[in-house]
């Protein structure tokens, strides 16, 4: 299949060579022109705008890692909204409910195929995503062969855009708190004498186990190396768009919003753009305690 | 290897059960005489009182739910501390470092040795064998005992040749758990809530970043058939969830959400669920939000 894919970053890049391993045809774009090389490498073609791509492809895949990025791709003149050949939009973003509506109101005639991923760059490279889609039925088949190149686990939401949005939010607001809860944690066993790869062996194997002990702690923070790949502010994005979604269906969810303050606390003291590994940095901190290197 | 064990009741019944499946000869003993009645059916001893059993047992396991039911089989009337022949203390219970130290110092007087050793899965766990076993103490008596705790889970770890490392080890798996818990409840009901079916949303947060003990373990087992019988009582999770944050306070570590989780968790004791089923709090947090989480299974 030919397709488009807007934005190839951190996830994109991976997400856009999956596609390209399988067998389909690309057109890529992006603002960062390092970013597009090792996919031009592999003969995928390159559109100068997102207006262009959506002149070029019928199908256009979306990877951003912000709101305003999305919405600065939408409009304009030489926004997707412009192009004449597109008909599908494929939206691999967290971006919540609401903004799902805003692109369905913004692209009329133009079927939105909601399917945030999971698991991060690594999850990404690894071939080992989480899929979540949600959409029209037609759609989503139409779209399974190439999305399910991306992890083995692809799970159908519902039929509507929107869907895989509270999804996809109910797993990053858990994986969020896990986070925080287990730079806590780790901090108080470590400075509680315990060795850090003991600690991890016997809590992958208890009930403590959870994402961040099976995929932050082990690659990011025995090594001191602190480099998972997301940027906080994309996890404080997810964050945001979670709370607001139970705030506005009316659940109590004060560890959601514990774990929503310490996340802000870090970004007000300016590290937005920090790994998100580095956020057991603040609890160090406060602990006057740094967890030593074990790798 | 004949051993004692004090206290077969959620914990203690299957892991007891384990030994004997091992081949070890046990002597047990519990107030509650229907709770051994399955042991002795197995051919288990039985005692008396806990001196009784500290009596005719030089290795004694203990597993009890509270810091309270343990300082009584210790220190009060035919207590564990009068027997003559327990030469080592197995500690199976999460109860703190403080707490610990009570017991070895005690048990030193007597020239016991404690072997700290808390287990992480739950009645579950227990029954099919499938704990994490953590232990710490004198290496020589960790060697010895090993034989037989190996028989309860896979996951051996040592966390020192203290007792105590263990409860540190502990605590910080359990907060963990607690914490995921209250997550998680908070989080499928606001999935469910917002439209989604939990089956579909327990498949694919067990295959992304979500995933933790609660959606593995707790909510298909407990919450998605509504029949919350997860097997541990909620004063029992509210108690490791007060000595990890002790244990933390102590050294000085900021802990936010895990004071967070603490205070959802006091906030359904107060409201009388001590002794309801720690997966009960998913009842707390669907009052108010004034949905329920579907029946599925």
């Amino acid at each position: 299949m030919e397709a488009g894919y807007l934005g190839v970053g951190n996830m994109g890049q991976p997400m856009a060579t999956k596609l390209i391993d399988g067998g389909h045809q690309l057109t890529i774009c992006d603002v960062n022109e390092a970013a597009m090389a090792p996919l031009l490498e592999r003969q995928a073609r390159r559109a100068r705008t997102p207006r262009e791509l959506a002149d070029m492809c019928e199908t256009v895949f979306v990877s951003l890692p912000t709101l305003a990025a999305f919405r600065a791709v939408l409009n304009g003149p030489d926004g997707l909204a412009q192009g004449k050949r597109m008909k599908t939009l494929i939206n691999t973003c967290t971006v919540g409910v609401k903004f799902v509506r805003e692109i369905e109101a913004t692209l009329p005639g133009i079927t939105i195929v909601d399917c945030p991923i999971s698991g991060g760059p690594a999850g990404a490279r690894a071939g080992t995503l989480s899929v979540m889609v949600s959409g029209d039925p037609a759609a989503v088949e139409a779209v399974r062969p190439m999305i399910a190149l991306w992890g083995n686990t692809l799970t159908v939401a519902g039929d509507k855009p929107g869907a895989a949005q509270v999804l996809k939010l109910t797993n990053n607001i858990l994986f969020a708190v896990s986070l925080a809860a287990t730079s806590e944690a780790f901090v108080m066993g470590a400075k509680g004498g315990l060795n850090p790869e003991v600690m991890l062996a016997a809590i992958n194997a208890g009930s403590g186990q959870n994402g961040a002990t099976r995929m932050v702690a082990p690659t990011s923070w025995l090594d001191r190396s602190f480099h998972y790949g997301a940027a906080l502010h994309v996890l404080i994005k997810d964050v945001d768009l979670a709370i607001e979604q139970g705030e506005e269906l009316g659940v109590p969810m004060w560890v959601c919003q514990a774990a929503r303050l310490m996340y802000k606390h870090a970004a007000f003291v300016g590290r937005e753009n920090d790994d998100i590994s580095t956020f057991v940095h603040d609890i160090e901190r406060g602990a006057g305690f740094t967890m030593p290197k074990t790798r | 290897m004949d051993a004692g064990f004090l206290g077969v009741g959620n914990m203690g019944l299957p892991m007891a059960g384990k030994l004997l499946d091992g081949g070890h000869t046990l002597t047990v003993f519990d107030i509650r005489e229907s709770a051994m009645q399955p042991l002795l059916d197995r051919q288990a001893r039985k005692a008396d009182s806990p001196k009784d059993l500290a009596d005719k047992c030089e290795t004694v396991f203990v597993s009890l739910p509270t810091l309270a039911a343990f300082r009584a089989v210790v220190f009060g009337d035919n207590g564990l501390i009068q027997g003559k022949a327990m030469k080592t203390l197995v500690n199976t219970c999460t109860v703190g470092v403080p707490f610990v130290d009570e017991i070895v110092q005690a048990m030193a007087k007597n020239g016991v040795t404690v072997v700290d050793c808390p287990i992480s899965g739950g009645p579950p766990g227990a029954r099919a064998g499938t704990l994490s076993v953590m232990i710490s103490g004198d290496p020589a008596a960790v060697e010895r005992v090993k034989p037989m705790v190996s028989l309860w889970g896979r996951t051996v770890t040592v966390a020192g040749d203290e007792p105590g490392a263990a409860q540190v080890l502990k605590l910080t798996n359990n907060i963990l758990s607690a914490v995921a818990l209250a997550a998680t409840a908070e989080a499928f009901v606001m999935g469910a809530k917002g439209g989604l079916n939990p089956e579909v949303m327990l498949a694919a947060i067990n295959a992304g970043s979500g995933q933790n003990s609660a959606t593995q373990a707790k909510f298909p087992m407990a919450v998605l058939t509504r029949s919350f019988d997860f097997g541990a009582e909620m004063h029992i999770l509210m108690k490791d969830i007060d000595l990890a944050i002790a244990q933390g306070e102590e050294l000085g570590i900021p802990m936010w959400v895990c004071q967070a989780a603490r205070l959802v968790f006091k906030h359904a004791m107060f409201q009388g669920a001590a002794k309801e089923d720690l997966t009960a709090i998913v009842k707390y947090v669907e009052r108010g939000a004034g949905f329920e989480i579907p029946k599925t299974r």
